[in-house]
């Protein structure tokens, strides 16, 4: 499946985003009627971040948070997507796994900042389950 | 104070469904959200 910019992704629902990809892109790990959990983590206020920590520290701690994420999902059975600026969007063969996969980064995360104490760095993450369909302008497409 | 009380993971129904079926994980309600299009707010849940 090829993805254009502007295809809509759906999760049964509950998660729908958009694809800013700048070219187009090849979702080939998901398959059509397949359940997957997929998960969005974000920096908390990365803007302000970036104000309050000056643009090299800002980009070290982006570096370190990419660094915790891509660990965790290689550790939990997880696939990145794609990344999202300060998040990323990935994908989980299960609630479970993605579920554990989130902690971890957390866990690391609260672990960074108890030794960083004038850093602390926030990361939201949320996930969902279901079976993604894209929406082209034209017509959906069941993955 | 546990560092996941401070921990911002939110998951969808679904997931806390399955988690709770499995006796996985612990999760209280967070809130709702609203999709365009679905008139019901969703609930949201915070993984604890």
């Amino acid at each position: 499946m090829i993805l254009k910019e502007g295809d809509k992704i759906e999760l049964g629902g509950m998660a729908a985003f958009w694809i800013f990809a700048p070219s187009s892109m090849t979702l080939d790990i998901l398959t059509v009627g397949m359940t997957v959990t997929i998960m969005f983590t974000d920096i908390v206020e990365s803007t302000a971040l970036t104000d309050r920590l000056g643009d090299s520290l800002a980009r070290s701690v982006l570096r370190t948070h990419d660094a915790f994420v891509r660990r965790q999902m290689n550790s939990h059975n997880s696939t990145e997507v794609k990344v999202l600026g300060d998040g990323f969007m990935i994908t989980s063969p299960s609630a479970k796994s993605g579920s554990d996969c989130t902690l971890a980064v957390q866990r690391e995360l609260a672990d960074f900042n108890a030794s960083n104490p004038t850093v602390k760095v926030g990361v939201r993450i949320g996930l969902s389950v279901g079976e993604p369909i894209v929406k082209t302008p034209t017509s959906s497409v069941a993955l | 104070m546990s560092w996941l009380e401070h921990a911002m993971i939110y998951a969808s129904k679904i997931v806390q469904s399955l988690l709770a079926a499995t006796g996985e994980g612990s999760m209280r309600e967070a809130g709702t959200f609203k999709l365009k299009g679905i008139p019901e707010p969703q609930k949201i849940f915070k993984i604890m």
